[in-house]
């Protein structure tokens, strides 16, 4: 059940890659949320700006969970400027997370930009599930690279001021020769783009590949269709919600 | 005891409060935030004769205290919606008014044959003020006399429940488009549609919206709804929905005042899915507060 609540912040502070961090006390059951769902914020009560802020969950510590975000635009600056003990109006969890399908022991966790917010809660899960885990991020350079709390996690910046020049999918297709197809399984969250790479990288190497789709929503309820993306069906593509049918998607069902 | 009961056009509502078409979709994903029970009727997501897959996306961005948008009426079309939708909607207690949108005065009486005689659907509320599809003409099919005479009088011939025009403020004699309607027998007008507008990306330099131009909607098309509804009122005796950047019960007193029978929450339910529940509970207050025994007493009366 979605819920409204009033969330009380515990902390809002800034953290690696430029991020901030914030925890709030969700009074809905945090013990029934999983990696891939979202939560919206309405970032002020009254007035500008007027629509919800969508955010992965980024860690789930009953009763409480933390996001994951950057001061880009007027919601997010609001956030960036709310001081703990205040309350924010979370509504959520929304969406569907990632599941892990029967038999795969090994995971490949790949996040770009904001993406990695989802892939790092997914990662806590995995690893209490004892599932081995391959972490691979990509980001424009170094200083926008987030990887506070992802032990191991390979590197990829494009300009080469962190871990390996190039783009994510680089490393992920040097990772992906060297694993098995049949036990592995690889989650992505990022820009379209490079979950379109990832997609074609996974489709490559015949392993199975769930991506979490970022989309401008408006009620992230699946009452508006705004953030349609485009799956694949007999008679062509049919447009599907990413907040309710989504965000989390099989790659290999999206029509790119 | 206050009433917030109405009858409009025929329709019997346990308050004056209801869910835009376009916001609430068929109704089920609200349904698992709040009772439904508790407003006074729902105008379900536009339903075409065949299915549409709607506009490519990016389909909305946000504007100040609004936002445009260009869904392009995606919806499974009308034999999905009578198999599949309206039943699910028959579990509840409220009327069920389904909007309708065609390319030709062919497909909305079409509609109207069919759905008018659907058990569940007590009203049609016929859409001629889309901004997000294109027709034979160029621009909405409300910005024609004769198409709103054509299409209102097709659909009136047809249809078993009462009929709503929906109409854009976007024309260039309001208060003729309103008679318009009405000459041609529509039982009540829904007021108003969104506004086009267009919004660009400075540093892309492109469109914020794939299909350029985009309905606006939200607080910021306020003033104008209120003043659409205020001259609709003093030209016809039709009922009127009034729709528009309602977000609270003020802005649904103020439709109210300038001559609403009924007013529908749009936008404001994508921030706050409670924000129709809201507005019905505040006016109950309101009446209390102000000593007014019924809702209806509201409707029109404007000093001025």
């Amino acid at each position: 059940m979605k819920k409204i609540i009033e969330g009380r912040i515990i902390f809002n502070e800034k953290t690696s890659g430029g991020y901030y961090n914030m925890r709030i006390k969700a009074a809905w059951n945090a013990e029934n949320v999983v990696p891939g769902q979202f939560v919206t914020l309405k970032t002020n009560e009254n007035g500008m700006p007027l629509i919800r802020r969508p955010m992965g969950i980024f860690k789930i510590a009953p009763p409480h969970i933390e996001i994951l975000y950057k001061k880009i635009g007027s919601g997010t600056g609001l956030l960036s400027k709310m001081k703990p003990g205040e309350t924010i109006s979370v509504l959520g969890p929304l969406g569907n997370g990632f599941t892990l399908p029967e038999g795969r022991k090994s995971a490949i966790l790949v996040g770009g930009g904001y993406g990695i917010s989802p892939i790092a809660c997914l990662y806590e899960e995995l690893k209490r599930k004892k599932v081995k885990i391959l972490i691979v991020i990509g980001a424009k350079n170094k200083s926008l690279v987030f990887k506070k709390g992802l032990p191991g996690a390979k590197i990829a910046t494009e300009d080469g001021s962190d871990g390996m020049k190039g783009l994510v999918t680089d490393l992920l297709e040097k990772l992906c020769q060297k694993v098995s197809c049949s036990t592995n399984v690889i989650y992505a969250c990022g820009p379209e783009q490079m979950l379109k790479a990832v997609a074609k990288v996974a489709k490559k190497h015949n392993i199975s590949c769930s991506v979490s789709m970022e989309a401008l929503m408006a009620c992230g309820v699946g009452v508006c269709l705004s953030c349609v993306c485009a799956l694949k069906v007999k008679s062509g593509f049919e447009y599907k919600r990413v907040c309710t049918d989504g965000p989390v998607f099989d790659a290999g069902e999206l029509d790119w | 005891m206050v009433n917030l009961k109405i009858n409009i056009a025929g329709i019997k509502m346990k308050n004056p409060v209801v869910l835009a078409s376009g916001t609430c979709g068929f109704g089920k994903e609200l349904a698992d935030i709040f009772d439904l029970n508790i407003l006074g009727a729902i105008i379900v997501k536009g339903t075409t004769l065949l299915p549409r897959a709607g506009n490519k996306p990016p389909r909305v961005a946000e504007t100040y205290f609004g936002m445009l948008n260009s869904i392009g009426l995606q919806n499974p079309g009308v034999a999905a919606v009578i198999k599949e939708k309206i039943p699910y909607l028959r579990s509840f207690n409220l009327p069920v008014i389904v909007n309708i949108s065609g390319n030709s005065k062919d497909e909305y009486a079409a509609l109207a044959k069919v759905l008018s005689r659907t058990e569940g659907v007590s009203g049609l509320e016929v859409n001629i003020s889309c901004p997000n599809i294109k027709h034979k003409h160029a621009g909405l099919f409300c910005q024609s006399l004769r198409d709103i005479a054509e299409i209102t009088t097709a659909v009136k011939r047809v249809s078993k429940v009462p009929v709503f025009v929906k109409l854009s403020a976007e024309v260039s004699d309001f208060k003729q488009t309103v008679k318009t309607a009405e000459r041609a027998g529509a039982d009540g007008l829904s007021l108003i549609n969104t506004l086009r507008g267009m919004a660009i990306d400075i540093k892309t330099r492109r469109p914020k919206i794939a299909n350029v131009i985009g309905g606006l909607s939200g607080p910021a098309i306020k003033p104008i709804g209120i003043r659409a509804v205020y001259e609709a009122y003093n030209s016809v005796k039709i009922p009127i929905i009034g729709m528009g950047g309602i977000t609270g019960v003020e802005d649904a007193v103020e439709y109210m005042l300038a001559g609403a029978s009924a007013v529908a929450v749009g936008t404001a339910t994508f921030y706050d899915p409670f924000a129709s529940v809201k507005i019905a509970s505040g006016l109950k207050a309101y009446l209390e507060r102000n000593k007014l025994s019924s809702v209806i007493k509201l409707t029109g009366k404007v000093t001025l």
